[in-house]
């Protein structure tokens, strides 16, 4: 009994410490997504339920085995109830589960690390793999006593994010992890030695209760040793195997390093920044724009066949970024109202581009340097070689339109020069191309309906993967375009290219536009842009309101589609833009809205991450947690009330209840002892009654307690007689109170661990008492081995 | 069964009396009460005693001075290679005067007969006894004579010199309800000894405390102590598990379950119990037991004793929780 408390008192240090310690190296994959704190909190809960689950099993009576089995099923539970949630309804539940990996799992393979916090989060793939390393350091520390192996473990934890990411993790993260394993080795070598024997020297009172058993500076050295020269070992492994590499399932994308971008063609660029693997902040901004999203690098205009190009570009004196720009020059009407927002954007060092980023529609522009503006594009593009963005900072005035969807409905055609350049379409383009997009925008009654319906196609029907071939010639379209398996498939760039080409084959003017989606806000007004958020999207022109954007590409990486093209059709009350009437309410597609509320989901009204709290996954834990704490009262309360009814009863209850006080202390109790025998033997586990909480190694023995010795050989007393005797009264309740003197005694003599474990385990409910019992039971049938010897007397 | 007597006055007399007799022997025999109360207890029981021990050690002075504290016919017999079975029943003589053949009564008509040193007599005079242990009865030329009760063999037998000796056969062993060792006396008891026996003889100053009508009342009293099943079950239980034993060649029989049974209720009653108890059977399972086991020749050739063995087999037997009987 002794021994199995004090290894369960030894057992429960070791394993928080283990959890804490595998918590902490989880720190290390803060850099697989923007949103850590997603799976490093659930895996914080996971890592409470671990060790304690642990400790109460290995307290418990089961093989070892079926304890591991038993623990790692808790686990799988609890990790299962976090992901897929209600437990009443465990269709419902494991097909959100699948869910939620699939698109943990899609979002993994789609964008490099960190996951940007606007896509389905990949805690649902982290989850599990830390509930998985949660629970074999345990085994391998607690369970198995093997805490080296369990470095091992927490190395592979550790060496993850270095594989995977390609950077090191903090020194706080590193600090934390080694100290946590010094502590583990510590624990662990101290147990081992405390296992020896009790502290010489010592009294029992002023040994350790925590199991700290270790007394000597000699013994704490050793431990120390050896904790430390894992922790090297762990330091230096991966140094000396730099070929370690565990990304086998190909998730982050592929990596990258360096921390400088060059810009000199966007599309490329922007190709090549997406496909890094590090996000590497370039622009910070500051405006009073509570949504300063899509800055525009550069506009290609000319589709060739091959390729988006931006042109050829003439540079014409006085276009250069130093004030107020045009309106006219932007294409947009007076009648279309704005919203003006001051810009100031500084680029970093490492920001090396010929393109300025601005926003578009601007009226102002301001930068230092030779910068020229197109009047069509109205981009901005370095007229020298010396001149880039390398730590600039400019200033701008977004005029932000509110666009009108009733108006670009009721449109006119573009002027017949830029209706002719911008729907130009190299011969060599596939016909199918056009039918397709016919096929799509079918039965529209506006062009800006056909867009609409485009724009749909495009978001529901394809998915956003950044693993497909570069490139957006009339190859690369047919087979993003194609139906066919691995078609379909693509990211910003192919989306804005399809589009446009399609609104082209429709005569509509359309160009892609490249630059930034929208930027993590890091404090109030403002903005960092990175290169992960670098974006393509397309611009159509309709007169009255100019180049307005589409967004095609998914919501998965994009959130909403612009709002004027999911906006029911409102005719704006200026009677100067009354127009021939047609449009009527615009079909808004279902998976729009769906997409509106993924976005709604990762992204607020001000770019930044929404602070949802999992209610549903806190209130399902609470509950379980609710029921695995009722669960483990009701041992308790049984056995209470069982005492409570066996002290109304007669001698051979109270014999019972005896009994079975003994066995929940762990004080043997053989079926081969008389009642007298045994109370003599019971009498040994006695213990004075103590003045203050229970002692560690409380004393025990006979004559400590005279009173319930003498209550003791009462109840043997009446039991012999009940049992044995020809006639005895056994008038129930009678001994109540002798045999709650001898509990009391019991209790006094008892460890306090083993009062703890009578409260939450008594054995005696769990068939404590039948194993000494068996011996009678497992009685051989009747078989004499010598007999019929007849005694003959003569 | 017959019905309950007046069970507080009969177990005082009883307690009084046996403390009287044991106090009487204690005089003679220094330091040996287990061994005074099992000779008092088999006494009680209606058994036999066979006392078995090195020489000197107070065999015959235990059983003499049992036999003289009580005021009944005692007869010694000292059994040598020559005894004849007819010194031990008796013989029928053929009277000239009367013309008629008279029995004169053996060593055996006696309310207690010891019968010293018994393995140096042969067989067949060994056997004769038996018949008078078990029935109390001697049946000499189809005449059946009566013992009067109370009867009791105390018989001794050397362990060592067994030159020239006969074994006691298990059939005779088995007819002894207990067998006992007296063992060397401690160091005090032995000093103590010195100082009594050197002065004067204390087996001859011994005085009867009690008589054989009185016994007689005594043993009556025994047999009223009740016995539960549950007891009856665990001696059974006992004897039976070392029948089963397979480190024993033969287990205890029947009658050793009755003798366990009968000492138990005397044990009871000489503790003032009107009942008995497991602990009763327990503490006298190893006396009335482990003389009439045989280990096979496995176990003593692995060194096992039968105590050793008898104790493994109580151990393993569980004491039956009991229900009222």
């Amino acid at each position: 009994m002794s021994g199995m408390s004090a290894d369960a008192r030894r057992d429960l240090p070791l394993a928080l410490v283990a959890a804490a310690t595998t918590w902490f190296t989880m720190l290390s994959w803060q850099g697989f997504s923007d949103l850590w704190g997603r799976f490093l909190g659930p895996l914080m809960f996971v890592a409470i339920v671990v060790p304690v689950a642990g400790a109460l099993l290995r307290a418990a009576p089961v093989p070892r085995r079926l304890g591991v089995l038993i623990h790692v099923l808790v686990v799988a539970a609890l990790v299962w109830l976090m992901l897929g949630g209600s437990p009443f309804h465990p269709f419902s539940s494991t097909q959100a589960l699948a869910t939620r990996v699939g698109d943990g799992w899609l979002s993994a393979q789609t964008y490099t690390a960190p996951i940007p916090q606007t896509v389905p989060s990949i805690a649902p793939l982290l989850i599990p793999c830390g509930a998985l390393a949660l629970v074999a350091v345990d085994v391998l520390a607690c369970w198995l006593r093997r805490v080296p192996l369990a470095g091992l473990a927490l190395l592979a934890v550790y060496c993850v994010p270095i594989s995977v990411i390609g950077n090191g993790v903090s020194k706080i993260v590193f600090l934390l992890a080694a100290a946590g394993f010094l502590v583990m080795m510590f624990l662990h070598e101290s147990a081992h030695i405390t296992r020896w024997g009790r502290p010489l020297g010592g009294s029992g009172k002023a040994s350790d209760p925590n199991g700290f058993g270790v007394r000597t500076g000699a013994s704490k050295t050793s431990a120390s040793t050896v904790g430390a020269a894992s922790v090297v070992l762990a330091v230096f492994l991966p140094i000396v195997i730099p070929t370690l590499h565990l990304d086998g399932l190909g998730l982050f994308g592929p990596g990258g390093n360096g921390n400088g971008i060059k810009v000199v063609n966007p599309i490329v660029d922007m190709r090549r920044n997406l496909h890094q693997g590090r996000d590497i902040p370039l622009l910070t901004v500051k405006t009073d724009d509570p949504d300063p999203s899509y800055l525009r690098l550069g506009v290609l205009t000319v589709f060739n066949g091959v390729e988006w190009t931006s042109g050829d570009r003439a540079i014409i004196p006085g276009q250069t970024a130093n004030g107020l720009l045009p309106y006219s020059e932007q294409g947009l009407s007076g009648s279309v109202p704005t919203d003006p927002h001051n810009y100031t954007i500084t680029a970093t060092t490492g920001f090396d581009s010929r393109w300025l980023p601005t926003m578009f529609p601007a009226s102002s522009v301001t930068a230092p340097g030779d910068w020229h503006w197109d009047g069509t594009t109205m981009d901005f593009l370095a007229s020298n070689d010396s001149t880039n963005t390398a730590g600039l900072t400019w200033n701008l005035v977004a005029d932000k339109p509110q666009y009108s969807n009733f108006e670009m409905i009721n449109s006119l055609t573009a002027p017949l020069q830029l209706q002719q350049q911008y729907t130009a379409l190299p011969t060599t383009l596939p016909k199918y191309v056009g039918q397709l997009a016919e096929q799509v925008t079918k039965g529209s009654h506006s062009r800006f309906e056909q867009l609409v319906r485009l724009q749909d196609w495009f978001r529901t029907n394809f998915r956003y993967s950044l693993k497909t071939p570069a490139g957006d010639g009339s190859d690369a379209l047919m087979r993003f375009l194609a139906p066919a398996k691995g078609g379909r498939v693509g990211y910003c760039e192919q989306f804005a290219s399809a589009f446009a080409v399609m609104a082209r084959t429709l005569h509509i003017p359309a160009r892609v536009a490249v630059g930034f989606l929208s930027p993590q806000k890091t404090g109030k007004g403002t903005y960092v842009f990175s290169s992960h958020d670098m974006h393509a999207w397309p611009e159509v022109y309709f007169r009255g309101s100019g180049w307005v954007k589409f967004e095609p590409t998914p919501a998965v990486r994009t959130g909403a589609a612009p709002t004027y093209t999911t906006a029911a059709v409102v005719k704006p009350h200026n009677p100067k833009n009354t127009g021939p009437s047609g449009g009527g309410r615009l079909t808004t597609d279902p998976a729009s809205a769906s997409a509106s509320k993924v976005h709604d989901k990762n992204v607020d009204s001000t770019g930044t991450s929404s602070s949802h709290f999992p209610w549903t996954t806190v209130v399902l834990v609470v509950l379980v947690l609710a029921v695995l704490v009722a669960v483990c009262f009701i041992p308790g309360v049984v056995r209470r009330r069982r005492r409570r009814r066996r002290l109304e009863g007669g001698a051979e209850d109270a014999w019972l209840e005896l009994r079975d006080t003994a066995v929940d202390l762990g004080v043997a109790w053989p079926v081969s002892r008389s009642p007298h025998e045994t109370g003599y033997l019971l009498s040994a586990w006695f213990g004075p009654e103590p003045d203050g909480a229970p002692l560690v190694r409380p004393p025990r023995g006979r004559g400590l307690d005279p009173r319930a010795e003498g209550a003791l050989d009462r109840i043997v007393l009446l039991v012999e007689r009940v049992r044995y005797a020809r006639y005895a009264d056994d008038p129930p309740g009678l001994l109540a109170e002798d045999v709650e003197a001898c509990i009391a005694a019991l209790q006094h003599g008892s460890t306090r661990s083993s009062l703890r474990r009578v409260q939450w385990f008594p054995r005696s409910l769990f068939g404590g008492h039948r194993a000494a019992a068996r011996a009678e039971l497992d009685r051989e049938p009747e078989s004499v081995s010598a007999g019929g010897v007849v005694d003959h007397v003569g | 069964m017959p019905g309950p007597v007046s069970q507080g006055a009969d177990l005082d007399t009883l307690s009084r009396v046996v403390e009287k007799v044991r106090g009487n022997i204690k005089r003679v025999i220094e330091g040996k009460p287990d061994v005074i109360s099992s000779a008092i207890t088999v006494l009680l029981a209606e058994g036999h005693l066979l006392i078995e021990d090195v020489p000197g050690v107070g065999k015959t002075m235990l059983a003499k001075s049992l036999a003289r504290s009580i005021d009944c016919s005692v007869r010694r017999i000292q059994f040598t290679p020559d005894l004849l079975p007819s010194d031990v029943t008796g013989v029928s003589v053929y009277n000239q005067e009367s013309r008629e053949f008279e029995f004169r009564p053996g060593g055996v008509f006696a309310n207690i007969v010891v019968g010293d040193e018994i393995n140096r007599a042969s067989p067949k005079t060994q056997s004769a006894l038996l018949e008078c242990m078990e029935e109390r009865q001697v049946t000499v030329d189809n005449t059946t004579y009566s013992l009067e009760a109370p009867f009791m063999v105390i018989a001794t037998q050397n362990p060592i010199e067994m030159e020239g000796t006969y074994a006691l056969p298990e059939a005779q062993r088995d007819r002894f309800m207990v067998r006992l060792s007296v063992g060397y006396p401690v160091e005090a008891a032995e000093i103590a000894m010195l100082d009594s026996h050197t002065m004067s003889s204390p087996l001859e100053d011994l005085e009867p405390v009690t008589d054989a009508v009185e016994i007689r009342k005594l043993i009556e009293i025994v047999t009223q102590v009740h016995v539960s099943q549950a007891v009856q079950r665990y001696t059974v239980a006992l004897t039976g598990a070392s029948r089963r034993s397979s480190e024993l060649a033969l287990g205890a029989s029947p009658r050793a379950s009755l003798h366990l049974v009968r000492a138990a209720k005397a044990s009871a009653a000489i503790q003032g119990r009107d009942y008995v108890l497991p602990d009763d059977v327990l503490g006298l399972a190893s006396s009335v037991l482990t003389h009439r086991l045989l280990p096979s020749v496995e176990a003593a050739m692995g060194g096992r004793t039968t105590q050793s063995i008898l104790e493994s087999i109580v151990s393993s037997v569980p004491v039956p929780e009991g229900t009222r009987a």
